[in-house]
This record gives C-alpha cells, sequence and structure tokens, in this order.
C-alpha cells in the first residue's frame, strides 16, 4: 500500500459528510456510554461487588493479559490440552492457507455447503469467506452489521458497530433484494426480516464458524462474547463448531475472566456486561441433545508469533473493545475503511504493519496525532501512542519517508535546537501567515478555513490553528515586569477572557 | 504447522530453549474481591430486579408457588398470542418440516422435527429442571390452551415415537425453533447486573433459552449472587464446567441499525425473571 491509495481512502471519507456525521454519533454515543459505565463500576466497587474503580480493575487486567502474554507456550500448551482433555480438536495455522486446509477438510467430511459465522476478526484476517466460496460454500454472517456489511459486498467499518456507515434506507434496499420485496426502513421490520432469514440459515447450517474473546488455559474453555445471540447460536445450533482464534486470546484462570469481563463491556458499549457471554468447554457430552458433535479450535498465528517478545508485544495484550477508536480524532474523522485493512483506528495503525508488513502499511503510523487519548481508554494499558512512535522511527531509519520531508525534520531540528534560531522561526511564522490570515474566514482569529502552502493540504480536511501574535516568551518578558509578579498577573489574565495567548497551537485541536 | 512448532518458536522468542513445561506462578486471587457482601434476599432481589428491568427486563417475584405457576402461564400466553399476531419476532416463520439432508442429525431419519399443523397448540419447551418440575406447569399449561415440551422428551403433537434415536437431537431443536416460549432453572443469577447463569447437561437444552422468542427463567431464593465476581468464584470452585454455560443479561440486543436499539434479532425478544417462594 503506498502513499497514494491511503491519502486517496482518507481523503474520500473526508468528502463523505454523511459517514462522518455518523461516525461522529456513534464514537460520541459509545463514549459517553463508557463513561457512564465507569462511574456505575466506581458506585458497585464501593458496594463491594467489583474488584475496584476502572483504573483498578484495568491494572488487573493489564496484569493478567501481561502475564498471559509473556508466558504464551505455557498457556497455549496447557489451553491445547485442556480443549482435547475434553473432546474438542486443537490445530495450529501459520496464515491463511493454513487455516483454510482446516476448514476446508472439515467442511468436506461433513458433507457441509452452509456455514453460519459469528463476528471473528481472525477469521477476517484470513478472509475465510472467500475462501469457502472458492470452495464453493456458503458463509453467512450472523452478527446484524457484519450481515449488512455482506449484503453490501463491503467490509466492516467499526469493530463494535461494523455497519456505522450505512443508512436505514440502504438496508432495507438490501434486505428488500434477499427477500424479493420492497420493505419499510424502521428497525422492528429489519430486524425481523434479519431474524427470520438467519434463523433458517442456523437451522440449516453445517458448521457454525466463530472466534472466541479469551480462551481459559485451565479449563480450556472458549469464552465469547455477543449482545445478539449470534454468538451463542453459532455454538449451540450447528451440528460442528469451528472456533478460529488468535494465539494471543489465552488467559490463566476462570478467576481472571471476571475482571477482563468487566473491563471488556464496559470499554466497548459501556454496557456492565454483554447480554450473552457463553463459556464453552467441549463438544455435546453424553445425554446431551444438543450442543456441536464436534468442537474444533483453530489458533491462528499469521504474523503474531513474531510480536512476541519484541518492543511492541504489549498489543498482543488487546482485547479488540475498540473504545480507542472511539477517542482517536483521525478515526473519527476518517472512519475504519480508510485504514485499508481489518483493524483500524490507533490500535489497527499498530497491528496492521507489525501482521501485514511494515513497508506496505508504512503509512498507517502517520494516522495519529499523538494525543494519547487511545492509551487512557486502554481497558489493558497499551501505550499505543508510544508504540506509533516507535513505527514512525522505524520507517525513518529504513529510509521510508519522502525527501521534502527528510528535509523539512532536518531543518527543524537544526533550528529548534538552538534558542536564537528557535525564537527566529516563530517570528519568521507569525510574519509569513499575516500576509495570508489577513482576511480569512476565521471568526475568532484562533482557526483559519485555509492554510499556505503544505498546510492547504490539512486545511482541506479542517481548520488550521493560526499562531497567536505575541509568542508566549515574549508574553512572559511582560508579566515577570508586573509589580505583583507573574503568578498575580497570570491570574488577571485568566478573569479576562478572549486572552490572545489562551489557545496557541496546541488548544483545542483535533477535533475533540 | 505443529503444537511443538508454533510452542517453542514462541518460547525462543521469550528467550527460552523450550516450552516451559512446569506450572508457571501465577496467583488468581487479585482477579476477584477478597469478599463479597452478605446482603439479604430483598436487598439481592432489590437490585437484581432494578438492573434487569434497567435492560427491558421482566422480574416478577411470587409469594407462593401457585403464584410462580399463575404467572409462568400468563406469560406463556402472552407469548403464544404476540406470535400468532406476529407483534414479536417468530423464532422459525419458515417451517423446516424435516431435518434436511446435510444437517449432520438424522437426515435420513424422516422422524424430522414435528410440523406446524394447522390447528396445533402453541408449544412451550422446558428444561427439566428441578425448579421447572417443582410447578406442575402441564396441567396449567394445558388450561390455556398450550402444550408443555419437556427438553429431552418427545414432542407433544409428534406421532413419530418410534422415530430413530439420531434423530432426536435434530427433533429438539427444530421443536425449540417453534416454541413460543422457554422455561428454564438457573444455576445463578447475579444482583448487580441482573445476570442469569444456565449450564448445560442432560435435560437442560441449552437452545431452550435461545432460540423461543420468549425466555421465562424460574430463581431459587438460595441462587441469587451478589455480584458476577461472586459467580466466577462459584464457577471456577466447581469441579467441572458444563459444556455451555451462558450468562444471559437482558433480551438479546443490537444498535448495528444507525445505532438505534433493535431487540430480539436473534436471542430472545422478552425475558421473564422469577424469583420463586423460599
Amino acid at each position: 500500500m503506498s502513499a497514494g491509495p491511503f491519502t486517496e481512502r482518507v481523503s474520500r471519507a473526508l468528502a463523505d459528510a454523511r459517514l462522518r456525521g455518523a461516525l461522529r454519533f456513534t464514537t460520541d454515543r459509545l463514549f459517553r456510554m463508557r463513561r457512564q459505565a465507569m462511574e456505575v463500576l466506581r458506585a458497585s466497587a464501593e458496594q463491594g461487588l467489583a474488584l475496584g474503580d476502572f483504573e483498578r480493575v484495568r491494572a488487573r487486567a493489564a496484569a493478567i493479559r501481561q502475564h498471559a502474554v509473556a508466558h504464551l507456550d505455557y498457556y497455549l500448551g496447557q489451553a491445547a490440552e485442556q480443549i482435547q482433555r475434553r473432546g474438542g480438536q486443537v490445530y495450529f495455522a501459520r496464515n491463511a492457507e493454513d487455516v483454510g486446509r482446516v476448514v476446508l477438510e472439515i467442511a468436506r467430511r461433513r458433507g457441509a455447503d452452509l456455514v453460519v459465522k459469528s463476528k471473528s476478526m481472525a477469521s477476517e484476517e484470513v478472509h475465510l469467506n472467500q475462501i469457502l466460496a472458492r470452495a464453493g460454500i456458503e458463509a453467512v454472517e450472523s452478527d446484524l452489521g457484519e450481515y449488512i456489511v455482506q449484503l453490501a459486498g463491503e467490509t466492516p467499518s467499526h469493530i463494535i458497530i461494523p455497519a456505522i456507515h450505512k443508512t436505514r434506507e440502504q438496508v432495507a434496499e438490501l434486505f428488500g433484494r434477499v427477500i424479493g420485496h420492497a420493505l419499510s426502513a424502521d428497525t422492528p421490520t429489519l430486524t425481523a426480516v434479519a431474524r427470520q432469514v438467519l434463523r433458517e440459515k442456523f437451522l440449516r447450517a453445517g458448521i457454525g464458524v466463530s472466534g472466541a474473546n479469551f480462551v481459559v488455559a485451565e479449563t480450556g474453555t472458549l469464552v465469547l462474547v455477543t449482545n445478539e445471540g449470534n454468538g451463542r447460536l453459532v455454538s449451540s445450533v450447528p451440528p460442528v463448531h469451528v472456533a478460529i482464534v488468535g494465539i494471543e486470546k489465552v488467559i490463566p484462570t476462570l478467576a481472571d475472566l471476571s475482571p477482563l469481563l468487566a473491563v471488556l463491556a464496559r470499554s466497548a458499549t459501556g454496557q456492565q456486561i454483554t447480554t450473552y457471554t457463553h463459556l464453552i468447554t467441549g463438544p455435546r457430552r453424553p445425554g446431551e441433545l444438543d450442543g456441536p458433535e464436534e468442537l474444533h479450535v483453530v489458533f491462528l498465528d499469521n504474523g503474531r508469533s513474531r510480536i512476541l517478545g519484541s518492543e511492541y508485544e504489549q498489543v498482543l495484550t488487546c482485547i479488540r473493545c475498540g473504545a480507542c477508536l472511539n477517542v482517536c480524532p483521525v478515526y473519527r474523522q476518517i472512519g475504519g475503511h480508510a485504514y485499508g485493512g481489518v483493524y483500524s483506528g490507533p490500535i489497527g495503525a499498530v497491528i496492521t504493519p507489525l501482521l501485514g508488513g511494515r513497508q506496505e502499511w508504512s503509512d498507517l503510523p502517520m494516522a495519529t496525532s499523538l494525543c494519547g487519548a487511545c492509551h487512557e481508554v486502554c481497558p489493558v494499558g497499551i501505550p499505543l501512542h508510544d508504540l506509533l512512535v516507535r513505527l514512525r522511527e522505524e520507517n525513518v531509519a529504513a529510509g521510508r519517508t519522502e525527501g521534502g520531508e527528510r528535509l523539512a525534520m532536518r531543518l527543524l531540528a537544526w533550528a529548534w535546537s538552538r534558542p536564537w534560531a528557535y525564537r527566529l522561526s516563530g517570528r519568521i511564522a507569525r510574519w509569513l501567515q499575516r500576509g495570508f490570515f489577513a482576511g480569512s474566514a476565521a471568526g475568532d482569529g484562533c482557526w483559519s478555513e485555509r492554510g499556505p502552502g503544505p498546510l492547504a493540504a490539512w486545511a482541506a480536511g479542517r481548520q488550521v490553528p493560526v499562531l497567536a501574535p505575541r509568542s508566549f516568551r515574549e508574553l512572559w518578558g511582560d508579566l515577570v515586569a508586573e509589580p505583583a509578579g507573574p503568578a498575580a498577573a497570570v491570574r488577571a489574565a485568566r478573569e479576562q477572557p478572549e486572552q490572545s495567548g489562551a489557545s496557541g497551537p496546541d488548544g483545542p485541536g483535533g477535533g475533540r | 504447522m505443529t503444537e511443538h512448532e508454533l510452542l517453542t518458536a514462541l518460547a525462543r522468542r521469550k528467550g527460552r530453549e523450550r516450552p516451559l513445561a512446569g506450572p508457571v506462578e501465577w496467583d488468581p486471587g487479585p482477579s476477584l474481591p477478597a469478599v463479597s457482601p452478605e446482603w439479604g434476599l430483598d436487598a439481592l432481589w432489590e437490585r437484581f430486579a432494578l438492573e434487569l428491568e434497567k435492560l427491558g427486563g421482566r422480574p416478577y417475584r411470587a409469594a407462593t408457588l401457585a403464584g410462580a405457576r399463575a404467572y409462568v402461564v400468563r406469560a406463556s400466553a402472552e407469548a403464544a398470542r404476540r406470535a400468532a399476531d406476529g407483534s414479536v419476532p417468530p423464532a422459525s416463520r419458515t417451517e423446516t418440516p424435516a431435518a434436511p439432508a446435510g444437517s449432520g442429525e438424522g437426515g435420513q431419519g424422516g422422524g424430522g422435527a414435528p410440523a406446524a399443523r394447522a390447528g396445533a397448540r402453541p408449544v412451550v419447551v422446558a428444561t427439566a429442571d428441578p425448579a421447572v418440575l417443582a410447578l406442575g406447569l402441564d396441567a396449567a399449561l394445558g388450561e390455556s390452551g398450550l402444550d408443555l415440551a419437556l427438553w429431552g422428551s418427545a414432542a407433544p403433537d409428534d406421532p413419530g415415537a418410534g422415530a430413530p434415536e439420531a434423530s432426536l437431537p435434530a427433533q429438539a431443536k427444530h421443536l425449540a425453533a417453534r416454541a413460543v416460549a422457554g422455561i428454564t432453572g438457573v444455576d445463578w443469577a447475579v444482583a448487580e447486573t441482573g445476570t442469569l447463569l444456565l449450564g448445560s447437561g442432560p435435560g437442560r437444552g441449552r437452545v431452550v433459552s435461545l432460540l423461543p422468542p420468549v425466555h421465562i427463567a424460574l430463581i431459587r431464593p438460595s441462587q441469587l449472587l451478589p455480584s458476577l465476581a461472586e459467580a466466577f468464584r462459584r464457577a471456577g470452585q466447581a469441579l467441572d464446567l458444563p459444556s455451555s454455560l451462558v450468562l444471559i443479561t437482558g433480551p438479546s440486543r443490537s444498535a448495528d441499525i444507525e445505532n438505534d436499539l433493535s431487540i430480539g434479532v436473534h436471542g430472545p425478544a422478552a425475558v421473564h425473571a422469577v424469583l420463586l417462594p423460599e
């Protein structure tokens, strides 16, 4: 993926006013619900019901995930052994090809021509649906959002709400095509149609495919959370259940599930717990009339083992909640498709280059303001902004930057490590912008709709911050000269609104 | 790739010659609060009911066994009415007359699912939990024009009593798919979040609480726990986990169409939780 397509995808997204409206609405809603859920968690902790407030629970969640990943060889082995002891089959897949071979072999042996799937990022990573389609096997996504996206022939744009970019009218048209007559676009009608169509698929399918949110090593238990119930259906109704699971999903014990589930649902959707949490320990047992006759667990590497032991190891602790997407000033503007990979947002900008190739995906680590909001909300405390900087450093070291950028950075490094040159650069910039911003549409003198030179590209999608007429350094000189000293002067300045220095280049930027 | 290849590769990435074999030192203790609060039944139920109602679930505290029975019959009759007039999404409008070939379950059996016959009475499916059996629902439901099918026994209007054993799972599945309501007991119920925990087992089909559009759960007072953490503590202490243990918190929900809440897209659209008398 060269610079071209990425910037093209971004431009396309930025030009889509409806998409940007939907993104803002959805991410705001999820963020607000997350914050409320954290307050409920604190109240529950005070009643002795929960382990503690968000910070306390997330510290524990992070410790569990880091411990499990650091001892992945042990816990993965233990999980495999326990799953087999309960009658499940275990496979280890290096890549997409390996997963395809395993799943197609099961389908061939069972004579299955229909597969129902609940959302699985691992299976999207290996494009399982295409592998099945090539073999003449129909694969149906059963998560409502994923089903919509599949019917439209598109890919998910948000990890939790995949069809964030579709309107209800578009959904009504897609569903209408499936059942052969026009539909009204109200939610109950569309929901009922999806239930009816997909229910028939569930009852007819030979194989159910899912991912897993966690695998408890001690008991060999797969944990599958869904709000709609499709995760339960794929693992209960078809005669065969195949789970495709990233190798990093293991946790030590059942007790460790408690804090992880507590932060997962709250971070993802602001729920205290997801509607359905399904703990699956082996296939159907003697005397049981339902549940799958066969359980197959495919542990997928697909580049994860290369991350282990590297400076990026902590990304393997990710629990795929999507909270970092909702707070990211970049994701909130461009949405998931612009990232081009299976994973989007800050976590996607880190793991897509790590799993898919740093050269091919060298643009993604640039899709960040490095504000650190992603780290702040991450339920397992992954320092995503640090990892993005490291990936950028690798790009520079490997010469994956353009000549102009290298020159500009060298110039900045030279100038800003010399006080006199730094001061001079500010004066030159303020002098240059005076000509340009005079008469610009900026209402308060702090923001501009247009930008000079390289800032023109920036201004195409957002406002450009305008440098204050006087630098902080210049203001400071005056403040010290005040009889009562700088502190009193700052207090006085605060009481006076509209201070020009109050919203400099680091003001409330980034669209948050 | 073999397990040994992968585990060895992982071990080497962590600077180990071969995969760790012995137990790794890990204390799961700090994952749960040291103690759970000792709440009385009233406090437990009050919180449970509050949380379930917030999610659109319907809690009911029965003073007597007869009261519980009457509530379950009322809820079942309502489910049957709504299924008939289509005001809740029906479990399976497109009736599957027999298990299709290739489903791997009794394809040749011919027993298949009991078809919905013209004039056939609505079916309520129930697990064989002690709490369900103790309620004596069969006659009470029958008086309201409903048939009760206990999980694991033949369907009430299914003439295929002599159907091959292999098709029993397929029969059970399709019976649950056309039932108007599913009645179950629970293992535990959690006050903190309004959550029901249901384990699978003989007589305790996992689809009873999943396929019908309405789920009615019966809770014994001793099954109410204060917190999810306490439920995980109990589950962790159990000798053996069932093949399926599900935590159910309210009706099936989705926000995938324009962020608009939609209920019952896959699982039940209505969840009743009935607290039985002590």
